[in-house]
């Protein structure tokens, strides 16, 4: 009877544990290209968190949007074909402590971006938007601070973005501080719009790891500011065949 | 005697003046709120029943669900008349014969028409994305593959299936939640100076001739988020046969002419003039025999393709054949300038092409036939391919040796896509399973060098080429083609 009892736990336990799985379609996402869909994509991730975590399964499309904040246990599932598009407005980006991105986070933990899909800049798109409000003296020339980054990850751990094509960043393409536990791997990096874009811009994380990442950027492909721990990097090249 | 004459003239005369009736008298109204569905249906009966004419619609907006055309019925927009499909997904019937979605149906029906300047508009984005949560509510069955309805449950524009003597004239066709027309098993089809400019949702075909005989598609234009001018062939014991296709311009984000992808029965007899192509996604020009079908006796003369990912893609796989063999033989394409871009040639455009089969450099044209069915006796001629090079090693590799060669995937049963080798060996062409493939005339050039030879056979067997040259910076000392496992052909 004990026994039963106990294995009827684990089972309740394992249900709970199996993550739930969401198609972005549920919560109203749109893959058009043009559809705003910034609300639609933070409340499916607040909601599959609140239910203990799961999948956002993002399908063939164009996903456009601006921030928004990745919560604990939810993995981001980018499907082949499936874009996450940077609006290319800057009022669409959230001031995180100082920094914008697309995607952002802080204080997490079991983070995860994953899948063939691709997540894109439109930067001719966005720099003409921003001459444009320094011209006219709305927005101080020095303003750089005001670009976001396509990923943006702070204080987190076990963190992972997997397979992904990163199109067109700006100053850095994806950020990670003081993270540990972080897992680079399988992924393109295509960022020559801007001057001078960083692949992977890296301050005080641990346990980094980095593998088979093709980083294809104007400015560095790595860029790294006070003390990393980077336990392994394998099959890492830029398109010279130079490692990061 | 004289009486007789007098009847007769009157009857005949009646007949070729093919009266006309104003939809306004039916009650159908132009205010573009009213669903009008019902009103247009007895006014369609009406003329039907009263030996046939033309409705005309004037200019204004008339909301409709499905309709059906019935014989010597034609629908006549006039300039700024515009059929705007209902949003909401249950106004379209499912028809159980054909088992799709439309707006206008017509089936088993004769001498019909659709005809004017006006616009069919089936606002298809919003009723695909209501059909979406119809299904999330669990009041509708669909499996959401790739988080979208099947297109089968989501309404086309237009959708005709057995119909004799039919006319397309004149009309622009938007934005159905399917493709935007199909003609399936028509005889006698003239499709002329029509526009399609549709990038509103998944599968928006340009047009889609199903299984049809003695069709003409001319001085037409056509922008579409899928295919733009497709046959197919749905039946295994039907084919598409005797096809004039000239004087067109296709845009699309995926592939501009194509047979196929459902390719059951087969495809011959077509003959395709004076096609332009610009900003496509996929291939100017897709040939697919991939589900037991043939294709034969092709000749298309003249295109013009800028800014397009691929020139060429012939193709013979083996996916839902069930045991009929699949061929392919006597093509023959001439006249072709070709332009391929570094970048995605339909960025920008609504419902672009998925960025897909990573990582891989610019794809070459190709013809690809499986071991145990070659494609035979295609010519190619007159032809200029330019190409951006420039293909990284280091990036995506796939080298000559005859074992990297041999590694390459035969993917019978996948979806046939130029890019579904994903690295290819060559630059400018590839060609696998073949016989007889003869190149008369035809350069290749990159505008920077790439790591790989122009052309790489694989399994080709007989072959004239003559006045083949290439051109590609720093590439004195380079050997432009590698023949494996093949023979018999004669270079010169």
């Amino acid at each position: 009877m004990k026994r039963i009892a106990y294995l009827g736990l684990f089972f309740l336990m394992a249900a709970n544990v199996q993550a739930a799985e969401y198609n972005a379609s549920l919560f109203g996402c749109k893959s058009d290209g043009v559809t705003n869909n910034t609300s639609s994509i933070q409340y499916a991730i607040d909601f599959i968190s609140g239910k203990g975590g799961g999948t956002l399964h993002f399908y063939v499309g164009r996903y456009l949007t601006g921030s928004f904040e990745l919560k604990s246990n939810v993995t981001i599932e980018l499907h082949e074909g499936a874009v996450i598009l940077a609006s290319p407005n800057v009022y669409d980006y959230l001031n995180y402590s100082g920094s914008r991105a697309l995607i952002y986070a802080n204080g997490q933990s079991n983070i995860k971006i994953q899948g063939k899909g691709v997540i894109q800049g439109q930067v001719p798109l966005f720099t003409a938007n921003m001459e444009n409000l320094t011209s006219k003296g709305i927005v101080r020339k020095d303003s750089q601070h005001l670009l976001p980054d396509l990923i943006r990850i702070e204080n987190s751990e076990q963190v992972t973005v997997d397979g992904i094509m990163l199109l067109n960043g700006l100053e850095n393409v994806q950020s990670y501080i003081g993270c540990r536990q972080l897992s680079l791997s399988n992924q393109i990096i295509k960022s020559n719009a801007y001057g001078s874009s960083t692949g992977i811009f890296l301050s005080a994380c641990s346990a980094v790891e980095l593998r088979s990442l093709y980083v294809d950027a104007s400015g560095k492909p790595l860029r790294e500011e006070g003390k990393n721990e980077i336990r392994l990097q394998e099959n890492c090249v830029t398109p010279n065949g130079k490692k990061l | 005697m004289n009486k007789l004459f007098l009847v007769i003239f009157l009857v005949v005369s009646q007949w070729c003046r093919a009266q006309e009736f104003q939809a306004g008298d039916f009650g159908i109204l132009a205010d573009g709120q009213t669903l009008n569905t019902r009103s247009i249906q007895a006014a369609i009966d009406h003329i039907h029943e009263k030996g046939g004419g033309k409705l005309v619609f004037s200019a204004g907006n008339y909301v409709t669900g499905t309709i059906y055309l019935k014989s010597n019925v034609t629908l006549h927009l006039e300039e700024g008349a515009s059929l705007l499909g209902s949003n909401n997904p249950f106004d379209y019937v499912k028809d159980p014969y054909v088992n799709w979605q439309s707006m206008i149906f017509a089936i088993k029906q004769r001498h019909i028409g659709i005809t004017g300047k006006g616009t069919i508009n089936g606002r298809g984005f919003q009723t695909a994305v209501n059909a979406v949560q119809n299904v999330h509510r669990g009041i509708v069955e669909d499996e959401l593959k790739l988080d979208r309805v099947r297109e089968w449950n989501r309404p086309e524009n237009i959708y005709f299936r057995e119909c004799e003597d039919v006319t397309i004239q004149d009309i622009t066709l938007r934005d159905p939640g399917s493709w935007n027309q199909t003609y399936d098993q028509c005889v006698n089809l003239l499709v002329e100076r029509i526009k399609v400019d549709s990038k509103s949702y998944w599968n928006n075909d340009g047009i889609d001739i199903v299984d049809c005989r003695n069709v003409v598609i001319r001085d037409s234009y056509f922008d579409a988020a899928d295919d733009a001018i497709c046959f197919k062939s749905h039946d295994a014991n039907a084919f598409c046969d005797s096809i004039l296709v000239e004087n067109c311009v296709a845009r699309s984000s995926a592939s501009a002419l194509k047979f196929g992808t459902v390719s059951r029965g087969g495809f011959k007899n077509f003959v395709v003039r004076n096609l332009t192509v610009y900003d496509t996604y996929r291939s100017a020009i897709t040939f697919a025999a991939v589900d037991g079908g043939f294709v034969e006796n092709i000749l298309v003369d003249g295109v013009r393709s800028i800014n397009t990912g691929n020139v060429i893609f012939l193709r013979i796989g083996d996916r839902w054949s069930q045991g009929k063999k699949p061929y392919m033989k006597n093509i023959t394409i001439k006249n072709v300038y070709a332009e391929v871009p570094l970048d995605k040639p339909d960025a920008g455009y609504n419902y672009e092409g998925p960025i897909e089969d990573l990582p891989r450099n610019i794809s070459p044209a190709s013809i690809v036939g499986l071991p145990e069915y070659k494609i035979e006796n295609v010519r190619l001629e007159n032809i200029e391919l330019v190409y951006p090079g420039g293909g990284n090693p280091l990036y995506a590799h796939r080298g000559t040796d005859p074992s990297e060669l041999d590694s390459i995937p035969e993917m019978a049963d996948k979806y046939p896509e130029f890019s579904q080798f994903k690295e290819l060996p060559a630059w400018g062409f590839y060609i696998r399973h073949a016989k007889n493939i003869d190149f008369k005339n035809v350069t290749f050039k990159a505008a920077r060098k790439d790591y790989r030879p122009a052309i790489v056979t694989d399994d080709l067997t007989g072959g004239t080429w003559t006045g083949v040259r290439f051109e590609e910076p720093q590439s004195d000392e380079k050997k432009q083609y590698i023949f494996h496992n093949s023979q018999n052909i004669n270079v010169d």
